[in-house]
């Protein structure tokens, strides 16, 4: 017999499942009593409101319709075998009739069972992408498919969502795709948990568009399908596409109000065979483990037909409590109610720079629990920041109540400004507007160049990739210039020349993505330069406003205010001469019969203010704050006198 | 077509693919008999289907508003304490010591993920249901096979086992009441197999899915438990004939605490799938106090006839010979592939499918190429039975 070293400390168990997996459930679980036993403030109400959890059936009006009931009671009994592990032949052809829409007919095999939305989106995650493979994941979003991804080594790079209005930034989209062209899918949630937002119609085309561009598939996590305040159809994003596959992930759980039964499905929109191989991985996987339970297996079809009719009643109570939650909190100090749409949550955006000493939502939700008794979850178990989820399922008495505290709770931590007369600010501001004006007026002289030469040292390339060396290390400007004994100025520059370097990626960027939607959008009329600078200074701005967008990140901060406006017209100006001098449009050009394009000395006087250069912008600022002045000293004097 | 994930696609894939090459002939003269699927249901026989005072316990259960929520991911508490007092056998098992999953299968998957790392290995029986032949390469995770004594009611052979075991080793994989076997280990044999652990620091990963299902004696590995750390699957699948319920349990029997790291690690897999099904679970304490947990046990006559009317009447048939069994609803029939002129059982399984519209499993998908037969199934009527016989008659004549 061989000699094997064995002990029971060889117990132990897999690397990856050593560590707590779901931030949510970690955060009910540990958190929360820690918080509670951290200590909580003398006076705090007694009565505990809660906003945690997403399962509507813990709150009274959300509990599992009778109706719902009834029907998987008659279920039991009907189907106790094994059904196919994709789930049953029957159960699946009726699905499919009922989510065929008109212009995609689904058949039986095109639907997957399995347990619960979650199933369906672990399912859907694992036969796109395997370890080491890149995901595309919006941001905030649900943590379950990172949960997934990290479990399998599977790499997640995240696209922003804007803050309050959570609609999808294209222009970053296009940027990170350009930066990781290896992605499998990307994932799609509206109505959305977090945010209860919905991707509006625009976004879900864009979206598509983006996708059909790079031939990437869509898995849609549309567990919070139907569930909107509006009273219209609800649009699936596989509605904007014939061409891009799109999985749809779904289930009963939140929509019919049954978490408890486990039953989800993946419907797979697609031409042809575009899923055959991704049929063959789910098998493989169903096969594994198995199909969801039966007896709700036989009650499906039947228990999403009447959902059609209970939901819109749901949704009213919820919207009415998005209301009364809008209103209660429309005058709360450093917060804002994010723009909610459907689903069941709703968001309070943080303004950490107007509170005292709330830095993060994590602080907001730790000392609301301790100080109110009011339990919400922080932005960042959703991979989000500055912001707080809440479940607004609750009664419309107890929202009212929870605003009444969250209001209180924002005045306790209220910032103290120093206070200055107002007379005293105007005062200021036209002095450094004026040092400002002076200043530029300085530097485009000559002296100022010579002056500025004096105030940077030196460098020698060896020493430039030494300093980049150690900052990339940590090190602070001021370490390094003690150690090299250079003035800190000089290693300063070396860090803005990178930003400039990222900055001109941005640019880049900026332009390549411009010069795809003119070219996508054929209905412009190209030569009209004019007509279209103004399209896509718009379509610019809009890409930059955004305060968590990428793009912003890589703007240097003196850049970032005051330059904007220049900035964009760069760029615009760069994509028409790319659009104009493109060999593409050239050809479409030709069978068109356009107008001329119009010379810029032709263009018309208004166009300035369009491009309002940054000079211009200075003299009527300085100009509105100056008769602002004038004005009130003009009131003041009146009075006095 | 879309590119799927290499690492699902080769999941399974050989298994599957044997399953896709058995197509039937859709215009057969011959109504189709099929013995694919372990599923004691099928035949709708019944003796084999859960009683009504299940169903009225399910029923009542439904209407009841937190048996509709969400519960803890490892199942609820009445569930879990449930399994604990029945399943318990004195050995101070608690609701702690129980998760319960949706289907032994998803127990045996967590098992995997959550006890192997790269590179380590399982020790897995050689003819044996192949749960982990298909998916442990995927995780890196090598299968070694040991052997079962075929000659001897399919007991472990220790010598080939110590041989296959080394300091990678991470558990030992027994199926006991056996699929595709039906055998059922005895007292003694459960014993040395537990020893054999101790000894050598392995845990057990017991998969009891058939609990009870025997001709005569079994004993369970948590009945036996001592010294080290045992993890049972059981379900409701098999004892109480509803598969497709899916409320199934996994049992640490540890009293050294040997094996806390590897349940921690269990709960927290459990939060990436989450729970079974909410009002089946909380039925299960009502469903396991009246029908007891030899609910299937008590209802083996029925698989016992067939299981010796086949045996009788296969043995007699040239070129088959049965191995009995001593309980589940599972007979392993070796063929003699010179009778039948084929190469292997595979083949067999289709030139039958071909000519008499019979499907039956071949052995050798049951992770092993030792061994070349069938498996047949007791679960169906007796006229399946006597139709079955003449076919096979007809088939061997025809040769």
């Amino acid at each position: 017999m061989q000699q094997v070293e064995r002990s029971w400390d060889m117990l132990k168990p897999s690397a990856r499942a050593q560590v707590s997996l779901n931030p949510i459930r970690n955060w009910v679980e540990h958190v929360v009593p820690q918080v509670e036993k951290e200590g909580k403030k003398e006076g705090r109400p007694d009565k505990k409101i809660v906003f945690l959890l997403g399962d509507p059936t813990a709150y009274p009006k959300f509990q599992t319709p009778n109706e719902y009931k009834e029907i998987v009671a008659n279920s039991v009994g009907k189907i106790d075998g094994y059904t196919d592990f994709f789930g049953d032949f029957n159960v699946r052809t009726q699905l499919a009739e009922v989510l065929s829409s008109h212009h995609r007919k689904l058949e039986a095999d095109d639907i997957i069972l399995a347990s619960g939305g979650s199933g369906a989106l672990f399912y859907a995650t694992l036969a796109l992408a395997k370890p080491g493979d890149k995901i595309l994941m919006p941001r905030p979003t649900f943590p379950l498919v990172k949960a997934f991804a990290d479990f399998y080594g599977i790499q997640v790079v995240f696209y922003d969502l804007n803050p309050g209005t959570w609609q999808v930034n294209i222009i970053e989209l296009e940027y990170i795709y350009e930066q990781n062209p290896d992605i499998k899918f990307i994932l799609v949630n509206s109505p959305s948990n977090p945010m209860g937002s919905e991707l509006s119609p625009i976004a879900l085309k864009e979206i598509v568009n983006f996708c059909e561009r790079h031939y990437l598939p869509i898995v849609s996590d549309e567990i919070y399908e139907n569930m909107i305040f509006e009273k219209r159809e609800f649009k699936f994003i596989s509605d904007y596409t014939k061409t891009v596959p799109v999985l749809r992930c779904s289930g009963l759980t939140k929509k019919c109000l049954v978490p408890g039964w486990r039953l989800g499905w993946l419907a797979l929109y697609g031409e042809g065979d575009t899923f055959k191989q991704v049929k063959q991985a789910l098998r493989n996987i169903s096969n594994i483990l198995l199909m969801p339970n039966t007896i709700c297996q036989a009650a499906l079809c039947q228990v999403y037909k009447k959902s059609l009719d209970i939901i819109p009643e749901k949704m009213e109570e919820l919207h009415a409590r998005y209301k009364a939650l809008h209103h209660g909190l429309h005058d709360a100090y450093g917060i804002s109610v994010g723009e909610t749409k459907g689903a069941m949550y709703s968001t309070l955006i943080i303004n950490t720079e107007e509170f005292s000493d709330i830095n993060s939502s994590i602080d907001f939700a730790r000392k609301l629990q301790q100080e109110q008794n009011v339990l919400v979850f922080p932005g960042e178990l959703f991979y989000g920041e500055k912001f707080v989820r809440l479940v607004i399922c609750c009664d419309l008495e107890i929202i009212e109540e929870a605003c009444l505290r969250i209001k209180q709770f924002c005045l306790d931590h209220k910032k103290q400004y120093l206070h200055y007369n107002l007379k005293s600010v105007i005062f200021q501001l036209i002095i450094i507007i004026l040092f400002l004006q002076t200043a530029k007026h300085y530097m485009d002289s000559k002296t100022f160049k010579s002056h500025r030469s004096k105030r940077y040292e030196k460098i020698t390339i060896l020493e430039r990739a030494m300093i980049i060396q150690m900052k990339e290390n940590g090190a602070t400007c001021k370490e390094i210039s003690d150690a090299l004994k250079k003035n800190i100025k000089t290693i300063q520059s070396i860090k803005s020349i990178e930003k400039r370097s990222e900055y001109g990626n941005l640019k880049k960027a900026l332009v390549e993505f411009g010069y795809y939607w003119v070219i996508q959008n054929k209905h412009f009329n190209v030569e009209n330069t004019r007509k279209l600078a103004k399209n896509l200074n718009r379509l610019i701005k809009e890409q930059l406003t955004s305060k968590t967008s990428k793009f912003q990140h890589l703007i240097p901060d003196h850049k970032k205010q005051s330059s904007k406006r220049r900035i964009i017209q760069q760029i615009v100006e760069s994509i028409i001469q790319r659009v104009l001098a493109s060999k593409h449009l050239q050809e479409t050009l030709e069978t068109t019969n356009q107008e001329k394009i119009i010379p810029k000395e032709e263009e018309p006087d208004d166009q300035n203010k369009e491009f309002l250069d940054i000079g211009q912008l200075k003299v009527l600022q300085m100009f509105y704050a100056y008769t602002q002045f004038i004005q009130q000293s003009i009131q003041q004097n009146d009075l006095k006198n | 077509m879309i590119k799927a994930s290499e690492f699902l696609l080769s999941q399974n894939q050989a298994l599957l693919a044997n399953f896709s090459e058995l197509k039937a002939d859709p215009n057969h003269a011959k109504p189709m008999i099929q013995f694919m699927k372990g599923d004691p249901t099928e035949f709708g026989h019944e003796h084999c289907k859960m009683s009504q005072i299940g169903y009225d316990i399910v029923k009542s259960e439904i209407p009841k508003s937190q048996n509709h929520s969400y519960c803890h991911s490892t199942g609820t508490q009445p569930a879990k304490q449930a399994v604990a007092k029945h399943f318990g056998h004195g050995k101070n098992i608690t609701e702690n010591d129980v998760i319960i999953t949706q289907g032994v299968n998803q127990g045996l998957f967590y098992c995997l993920l959550g006890i192997c790392d790269p590179g380590q290995n399982i020790l897995v029986p050689e003819i044996g249901f192949p749960f982990f032949d298909g998916i442990a390469q995927a995780y890196q995770v090598e299968v070694r096979k040991y052997k079962l004594q075929s000659d001897n009611n399919w007991q472990i052979d220790f010598e080939d086992l110590n041989s296959k075991l080394d300091a990678n080793t991470k558990f030992l994989y027994v199926i006991n009441p056996s699929n595709p076997c039906g055998s059922v280990f005895s007292k003694e044999h459960v014993q040395g197999i537990i020893n054999w652990a101790n000894q050598n620091h392995v845990l057990i990963v017991a998969d009891e899915i058939y609990y009870g299902m025997s001709f005569g004696e079994f004993v369970s590995f948590g009945e036996l438990a001592d010294e080290g750390p045992i993890i049972c699957l059981g379900g409701m699948d098999k004892i109480f004939f509803t598969p497709g319920w899916q409320v199934s349990w996994m049992i640490f029997y540890d009293k050294n605490h040997y094996a806390d790291a590897i349940k921690q690690a269990m709960f927290n897999l459990c939060q990436l799938l989450l729970h079974a099904n909410v009002f089946v679970m909380n039925s299960l304490p009502q469903i396991l106090d009246q029908l007891t947990i030899f609910y299937a046990r008590d209802r083996m006559l029925h698989f016992k006839e067939n299981h010796d009317f086949l045996l009788q009447e296969l043995n007699q048939i040239r070129g088959f010979k049965c191995i009995p069994a001593q309980g589940t609803i599972y007979l392993a029939v070796l063929i003699d592939l010179e009778v039948f002129k084929v190469k292997n059982d595979a083949e067999f399984a289709k030139k039958l499918l071909l000519d008499q519209n019979v499907m039956l499993l071949p052995l050798s998908w049951n992770g092993t190429d030792k061994y070349q037969g069938i498996r047949m199934l007791t679960i169906a009527t007796k006229d399946v039975y006597i139709e079955l016989i003449a076919r096979l008659k007809e088939f061997v004549s025809r040769l």
